[in-house]
């Protein structure tokens, strides 16, 4: 069940290219799963809320990791301790944890945000992560990872972490030797695209977006191609989908 | 409280805010945040007779103050509705209004016979702004006689009362309201959204995909109470008024230009607890001026008095 409260701000801290936010919400910490989302309500001129996935749990404590790209981003960054803010959660269905041993999961960018928590769950399945950003500054908290993963591959795409070029290079070797239970992944749809046409039958959860206006299902403006005909929501209908659902040439 | 009940025909409201139609789905996401039987109606997304897909995206693009949408009316269709939806909504207790859509009056009419021999449909609203694919996306809402002939038809398919719901998208919405009340219709509700368009400078690509879209939200509303007020003063049927109501005192502004109630749309996006919130501020006001809504309705008077 989603709950709707004022949350305190608890810290901003920047994150080399992201900013982490920490905010008390109890009741959505309690209550959420790995790949679910928040709609944190930014700055009085933002007209709507923002949907950010949940990246940790801590007690009674949730925090996101985010990019600022535009009002309602810049506004959060500017938030203090003390402050509140109004959140909607937890949102969307949420990744299925399977048992299978070496899961992978794929992060590009700021899609590492719903894999912070989802690592610490699955730890003991000796998750295989392939992170990749532009520059070293997109790679946040490698040791994290690795305390939870069994392998961790950084590219980037200037050389100035790991290894150089997309992400993609080394999960399409990867892939020729083993195959995984599942892939998870989040990112940019481009980048899932190309995950999905290399993961041939692996069955993948991938965290999707849309704009969203209201988080929860009623307007129906967060739609993307989705099944045989039609669309079907990001917000409640996903935001985890199997890339075999999604009409890659369709998606915008 | 008393006093905050609300007639429209047959039908008895048991206070004048009501959830509006696109905003609220079909009742069951929104109803895990508040009590439906709480409140005085929800009006449910529009209904053709067969499932819509709707338009592609993106959809929805944010303004100051409000948003543009381009769903494209999508939906399940009334039968689905009524087998997969209806029985949920009948069971928190609340007053069922369907948004009837249809692409021709054949259309309108069929969905319109469904609801009037369907049990826990407790009313219709005609929304009368659909694009009509015979009349070249022109919708009934935009003409007076448009609107006479197609209000006079579903009020003969229905007994249940009738709720015309008017376009802002034309000259003289007082002339249209009083069309849809001399073809027999019990209220019209008003106003659905406002055509609008915005364009990425980059690409010079608009932001939805369909072009245009309609606004909504706060931006709206002071062309909201302006209708809702001329429509008042024209027509003697009950008046509900909609168009960016996010608090309690936005609502009272409705009462004051003449609405007998009122719908809460988009701000159940940003607040899914609004509409509870709105009534209680409605209540508040009302018992610490000792007044009776009816007190207050259409009550407004050009101002500042010197
Ligand atoms: C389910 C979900 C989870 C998300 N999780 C995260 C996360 O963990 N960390 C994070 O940094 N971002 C996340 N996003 C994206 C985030 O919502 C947007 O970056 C944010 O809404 C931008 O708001 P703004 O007001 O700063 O930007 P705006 O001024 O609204 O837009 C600035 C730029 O951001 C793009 N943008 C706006 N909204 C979205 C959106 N919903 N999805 C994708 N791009 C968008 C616009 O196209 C534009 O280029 C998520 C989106 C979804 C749908
Ligand atoms: C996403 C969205 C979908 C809507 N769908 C419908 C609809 O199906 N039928 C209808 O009559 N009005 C529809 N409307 C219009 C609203 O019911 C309302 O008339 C309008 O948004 C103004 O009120 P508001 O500013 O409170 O939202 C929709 C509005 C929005 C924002």
């Amino acid at each position: 069940m989603a709950h709707y409260l004022a949350a305190r701000v608890i810290s901003v801290e920047p994150l080399k290219s992201y900013v982490r936010l920490t905010l008390e919400a109890p009741s959505i910490a309690a209550e959420m799963r790995p790949g679910q989302f928040v709609m944190v309500s930014a700055s009085p001129e933002a007209f709507l809320a923002r949907p950010f996935s949940i990246a940790h749990v801590d007690g009674d404590r949730i925090s996101i990791v985010f990019q600022a790209v535009g009002c309602g981003t810049d506004w959060l960054v500017a938030l203090r301790p003390g402050n509140t803010t109004k959140v909607l959660g937890p949102l969307g269905n949420g990744f299925c944890l399977g048992d299978g041993d070496h899961p992978v999961i794929v992060a590009g960018g700021r899609g590492i945000a719903p894999f912070y928590d989802l690592v610490r769950r699955i730890s003991h399945l000796s998750p295989v992560l392939f992170y990749g950003g532009r520059t070293k500054e997109q790679i946040v908290e490698p040791e994290y990872f690795e305390r939870f993963c069994d392998r961790l591959v950084i590219t980037t795409e200037d050389g100035s972490a790991g290894r150089q070029g997309f992400l993609t290079d080394p999960l399409a070797d990867y892939l020729q030797k083993n195959t995984p239970p599942v892939i998870y992944g989040c990112g940019p749809h481009a980048m899932l695209h190309r995950v999905a046409e290399l993961a041939d039958g692996i069955r993948t959860e991938f965290s999707m977006e849309a704009r969203m206006a209201c988080g929860f299902g009623i307007c129906i403006g967060c739609v993307i191609p989705a099944g045989e005909s039609g669309y079907r929501r990001v917000c409640i209908d996903g935001p985890i989908f199997g890339a075999k659902d999604i009409r890659w040439k369709d998606l915008t | 409280m008393e006093g905050l009940d609300v007639r429209i025909g047959s039908l008895s409201l048991k206070n004048p805010v009501l959830l509006a139609s696109g905003c609220v789905g079909y009742g069951e996401e929104i109803g895990r945040f508040i009590d439906l039987s709480a409140i005085g109606g929800i009006v449910v997304k529009g209904l053709y007779m067969k499932p819509r897909i709707g338009n592609p995206p993106p959809r929805i693009w944010e303004t100051p103050s409000g948003m543009l949408n381009s769903i494209g009316l999508s939906g399940i269709g009334i039968h689905a509705f009524i087998q997969e939806k209806l029985p949920l909504l009948r069971e928190t207790g609340a007053t069922v209004i369907v948004n009837v859509c249809g692409e021709t009056e054949n259309e309108y009419e069929e969905v319109s016979r469904v609801c009037d021999a369907t049990d826990g449909i407790h009313a219709l609203e005609l929304n009368i702004s659909c694009p009509n694919i015979k009349e070249n996306g022109r919708c009934p809402g935009m003409n007076r006689d448009a609107t006479f002939s197609l209000v006079s038809r579903i009020r003969k398919a229905t007994k249940k009362p009738l709720i015309a719901k008017l376009s802002p998208n034309i000259t003289d919405i007082a002339s249209i309201a009083q069309s849809a009340e001399e073809a027999g219709a019990d209220a019209v509700s008003l106003i659905n959204t406002l055509l609008g368009m915005a364009i990425d400078i980059e690409t010079g690509e608009t932001r939805t995909a369909t072009g245009m879209g309609g606004l909504s939200g706060p931006a709206i509303r002071p062309v909201a109470v302006r209708m809702v007020y001329q429509v008042a003063r024209t027509v003697s049927i009950p008046v509900i008024g909609m168009g960016g109501i996010s608090t309690w005192r936005d609502a009272i502004e409705f009462f004051m230009a003449g609405a007998g109630a009122i719908q809460i749309g988009t701000t159940n996006f940003i607040n899914p607890h609004v509409s509870i919130e709105i009534l209680n501020g409605i209540q508040d006001y009302l018992v610490s001026r000792r007044q009776k809504l009816a007190d207050i309705i259409g009550c407004c008077h050009i101002g500042p008095r010197r």
